[in-house]
């Protein structure tokens, strides 16, 4: 028979359960909305495009819930397992308004093969994205991940091509292998103190360093940071636009707000090992997606290589180990949404057309200068050229470094990603170089020749202009992160 | 009103490159009138704010500032952007040249057939970054205009160019992105290392600056008080510098022993020797110029390339001055090598086009020689080179571009005794290029003549031996403009096809109204250099001044 501590424990226990749903409630919509969507597919009376317009919904009632988040002070919920705090209302906005983007770019662009599946399994991932921002528990975080990766990987294999099966194939055999190695790590970190709470991390044991390495292997596969990052071309080719626009973004940040996450409450960040580790990925992500972009013809494969590389830039915020590196991540992570959704909406309406190599798009300057307008905005705002936000998110992600300039570790990435940056230019200004100087190939006939579709060139003009308004006053957007989401 | 003129010479023209786009293809004709009409407009402003310029100070005129972008960077205190525009004696000549240089683009750009609202358009925007390039007196409005310049021009050379252009062009953007990679990387260093003391006073309640300046360098300002900037006005005072930070002139902050300030100095030369542009860094340029057609041409050599010029001063030496003093015997010899090496790599070409392109890698190397010996001389002529290359070489191109348009055809084998077919555009050739090599009389010879004053007058900086081999300069630039002119212009009257002969009228009304105003000019400022020079002596003298100043605490200087 339990004694009478005992119950009393348990009834505390489910008391701060209980009370802790409420302020779960944007991930509880999703989760609701996800298995909603789930039975809806099966009624197959309704459409397609009715499941993306109750995904959108869903995304817009979470939303009500995370903007509150923004304005709320911090909590901690559910025993150290999760944190509510206005940073983490800003990444979930982030990756709401990216699963709409996604939809509504399904809803605009039917692709060849319809899946039903497509917006439950797009919620998935937007919730296990939910999850890896709030995570502070290992538990939280495991969850978190494999949903995100389960559901890529399905995504992935279901557009029906060959190639899709392939690249589902490749990318989950190299997810298991990385969550095998993240939970190798977790578990040594649990015989170590067990406890599952970020906070209390052996930081004392000699093995630490190896133990983080383990458990951010998985993390990293996920930011697509190299050496990590193998999978990233292959899906990147044989997934439709608005999928990897998804894959591109909510993925990525979600991994860049669990490490910052992580390496706060493990308190690793003051770790001089630690940042070493993250400096050489850094680099090597940057080295490797520039200069393996510079060689590639597929579009999607060198949009790729630039998540890669822009992946290193993110980590440059947190290698300099100050707040100001932080605020220029998230500055620059926002950025980083826009413009790879600009580029992305334009991927999407070439692909329509059966566009997928740089020699497709070649001469197609003359179809329409709104296009190339559009395009040359997203391309040096990845490039991180005034006068758009990509400018500001470059600068101010440098400034970070430089204000730890005494550091050898910081002058080397900062040499790297400065240099890096020129080389870059190389490759993004590839896609209006095709489009304006090479000569036009003759082309049959049909819907090959017709300029994008106005519903892309208004959505992308939609992207644009945040893009360039962000940059004539950052500061509205810098303020606010500076206040509501680095506040003491 | 008057204080608005600034903005209104930067912002005219993207107004009517608004105008421009928004009008439909079938009033396509008219695209060119707007453009001469925001051209003009420009011209007769610049001409305006120099006329009204006063030349008996070296403070900034016409200055206006506006809050812009304000951000809190919590620890670090606060990042003020601001729009702070002015002119002074180092940028008023520039301004006066852009608006010359624009307004003969936009009548040289006349002939465009193709593609027209976009070269309109891109030439607006052009000459409202290059004219932002100038004006401006904050470092990132600065640092947006310089980039901003590159995209247009990207296109402008790449679109409408020759047959390479393509190549030609993105070798351009990427040589001209490495050097403001540089200069962004010493921007961000400056801006967390100066404070602006009006606003940091405003924060502190004190409202005299000196004695924020004081607090300042006692270390009494809390770090989340401090207001960061890019202002350059700012950034030339070292009582703003922040006392610890990286780039302090008063203390000495090293990496592996050697100076950060010294690596800043080193990163802003490239940086604008690469626009310069500065042998070894000078390749693009004749790419770029054989390439771009003829008004890119024009605008390129004249006012693009003194960017480069003008970062020397402003930035460079304004910002840096002991780095100026600590290299100035390297930057001499790098000027001399551009002088000699420039002018032998000329007198090889065969194509018109590209021997005036390397004329002017030559010239360019003469600011740096005058630059360097860091006398009022020196400066003024290193100055004076700028403006009076800027009327010559738009002037030298124009002249290819007269050939070009007739014949598709530049090399210089192909022609020979035009002065018997076209005898107006020989005249205006042989004026043109007689002006370029610095005979007396016109612009030119002040100019070298004072840089040559410079480098000698400087013992300290400059050994004698350096100035006497620059002297060799003018040797060659004389040896192969007269060559030109003598294959060319004289000897028996030869074409290479009959065809191309008939072709070769003399000069059209449109190009007399590009030709007479330069050459007018050029006349001008040759025999009354003091309209020029007057304007700008008092800056010149207050920079030298503040150079050494500033500057010959922190170095060692042995005699050479």
């Amino acid at each position: 028979m339990p004694q009478a501590d005992q119950i009393s424990a348990i009834n505390n226990a489910v008391d701060i359960i209980n009370d802790s749903l409420p302020a779960i409630l944007p991930e509880l919509i999703l989760s609701g909305g996800f298995v909603l969507l789930l039975i809806l597919d099966l009624i197959s009376s309704i459409s397609i495009k009715a499941l993306r317009w109750v995904s959108i919904m869903i995304c817009a009632a979470a939303a009500y819930f995370c903007i509150e988040r923004l304005f709320l002070p911090s909590s901690v919920h559910f025993f150290d397992g999760i944190a509510v705090t206005p940073l983490t209302g800003l990444w979930q906005l982030v990756f709401l308004v990216a699963i709409v983007l996604t939809s509504w770019l399904d809803l605009t662009i039917p692709s060849e093969v319809e899946r039903r599946e497509k917006s439950a399994l797009i919620l998935s991932i937007g919730l296990g994205a939910f999850l890896m921002v709030i995570a502070r528990n290992y538990l939280v975080m495991v969850v978190g991940i494999e949903l995100v990766s389960l559901s890529s990987y399905v995504l992935v294999a279901i557009n029906g091509q060959k190639q899709g099966y392939e690249a589902g194939i490749k990318y989950l055999l190299f997810g298991a292998v990385a969550t095998a190695i993240m939970l190798y790590g977790i578990s040594l970190v649990y015989g170590i103190n067990g406890s599952l709470v970020f906070r209390e991390f052996p930081t004392g044991n000699p093995t630490f360093i190896i133990l983080s390495i383990l458990i951010l292997s998985g993390v990293l596969f996920k930011l697509g940071a190299a050496p990590m990052h193998i999978w990233a071309p292959d899906v990147y080719q044989a997934t439709p636009a608005s999928t990897i626009a998804l894959f591109s973004v909510v993925p990525k940040l979600a991994a860049i707000g669990l490490i910052i996450n992580w390496l706060q409450q493990t308190m690793l960040w003051q770790q001089t090992l630690m940042l070493y580790f993250l400096g050489a990925v850094a680099i090597l992500s940057i080295v490797v997606g520039v200069f393996s972009a510079i060689w590639q013809q597929s579009i999607k494969r060198l949009m790729a290589y630039s998540t890669i590389a822009n992946a290193g830039f993110m980590l440059l915020g947190i290698v300099a180990g100050n707040t100001l590196g932080l605020a220029a991540i998230v500055f620059f992570g926002v950025v980083y949404a826009l413009m790879n959704y600009l580029t992305f909406t334009l991927i999407g309406g070439w692909e329509q057309r059966g566009f997928s190599i740089m020699s497709n798009i070649s001469g197609r300057a003359k179809d329409g200068y709104y296009t190339l307008v559009l395009l040359v905005i997203g391309m040096i705002a990845l490039t991180g050229l005034p006068p758009t936000a990509g400018f500001t998110g470059k600068l101010l992600l440098f400034s970070s470094l430089w204000a730890a300039m005494d550091q050898p570790l910081i002058q080397t990435v900062f040499s790297v990603a400065v240099l890096s940056t020129v080389v870059s230019l190389f490759f993004y200004l590839k896609l209006p170089y095709y489009m304006i100087f090479k000569p036009s190939v003759d082309r049959h006939s049909g819907t090959e020749n017709d300029p994008l579709s106005n519903s892309h060139l208004w959505l992308a003009t939609f992207l644009a202009l945040p893009l360039l308004w962000f940059f004539i006053k950052s500061d509205f957007l810098l303020n606010f992160i500076q206040l509501h989401i680095f506040a003491p | 009103m008057e204080n608005h003129l600034l903005t209104i010479l930067i912002f005219l023209p993207l107004l009517f490159a608004v105008v421009v786009l928004a009008l439909p293809e079938r009033l396509a004709g008219s695209y060119r009138w707007l453009t001469l009409t925001a051209t003009s407009i420009q011209l007769v402003l610049s001409i305006w704010l120099f006329l009204g310029f006063d030349g008996s100070t070296s403070d900034y005129q016409y200055w206006q500032k506006t809050d812009w972008i304000t951000f809190d960077l919590k620890a670090l205190g606060t990042l003020s952007i601001d729009y702070q525009i002015g002119v002074d004696g180092l940028s008023i000549l520039m301004v006066l040249l852009s608006g010359i240089v624009m307004f003969t683009g936009a009548i040289s750009s006349w002939s465009i057939s193709q593609k027209r609202k976009g070269y309109f358009t891109l030439y607006l925007v052009l000459s409202s970054n290059i004219m932002g390039c100038f004006i401006a007196l904050d470092f990132f409005l600065f640092y947006l205009f310089f980039e901003f310049m590159l995209l247009p021009m990207y296109f402008l050379i790449g679109l409408w160019g020759g047959k390479r252009s393509a190549y030609a062009s993105i070798k351009f953007f990427l040589y001209t992105l490495l050097g403001s990679l540089f200069i962004l990387a010493v921007m961000i260093g400056l801006y967390l290392s100066v404070i602006d003391p009006v606003e940091t006073g405003q924060r502190l309640g004190v409202a005299d600056v000196n004695q924020v300046q004081e607090l300042l360098r006692a270390g009494q300002i809390e770090s989340h008080h401090l207001v960061r900037t890019f202002s350059i006005p700012a950034m030339g005072d070292s009582a703003n510098f922040i006392p610890g930070s990286w780039l302090s002139i008063t203390e000495v902050v090293t990496i592996d022993s050697s100076q950060f300030r010294y690596w800043a100095f080193l990163l802003l030369f490239i940086g604008f020797a690469i626009k310069l542009p500065m042998v070894p860094l000078h390749t693009w340029l004749p790419d770029a110029h054989v390439e771009a057609p003829t008004p890119i041409s024009v605008v390129l050599a004249g006012i693009l390339l003194k960017i480069g010029g003008y970062g020397f001063f402003r930035f460079c030496y304004g910002l840096f001055p002991e780095g100026a003093l600590h290299s100035a015997y390297w930057i001499a010899v790098l000027g001399v090598l551009a002088i000699i090496y420039g002018g032998l790599n000329a007198m090889a070409q065969k194509d018109l086009k590209k021997l005036i392109a390397y004329s002017s890698v030559s010239h360019m190397g003469f600011v740096l020689l005058g630059l360097a010996s860091l006398t009022e001389e020196g400066a003024m002529g290193a100055m004076m080179i700028m403006f009076s290359h800027g009327l010559t070489s738009s002037a030298s191109f124009l002249i290819a571009g007269v050939i070009y348009d007739r014949t598709n055809d530049r090399l210089i084998e192909n022609y020979s005794g035009l002065a018997s077919t076209m005898p107006y555009f020989t005249f205006v050739s042989v004026v043109v290029f007689f002006a370029s090599l610095g005979l007396p009389g016109f612009s030119g010879f002040v100019a070298e003549l004072l840089a040559f004053l410079g480098a000698f007058s400087a013992d300290n900086l400059i050994p004698t031996w350096l100035a006497l081999v620059s002297l060799l300069g003018l040797l060659v630039t004389a040896a192969y403009y007269l060559w030109v002119i003598q294959r060319m212009y004289f000897g028996p009257h030869w074409v290479r096809s009959a065809k191309q002969g008939d072709k070769l009228r003399d000069l059209t009304y449109r190009e007399w109204i590009m030709f007479v105003p330069l050459l007018l000019l050029i006349f001008l400022f040759g025999i009354m250099p003091h309209l020029v020079l007057d304007a700008i002596n008092p800056s010149i003298n207050e920079f030298v001044r503040q150079v050494w100043e500033a500057g010959l605490p922190y170095v060692n200087l042995t005699p050479r």
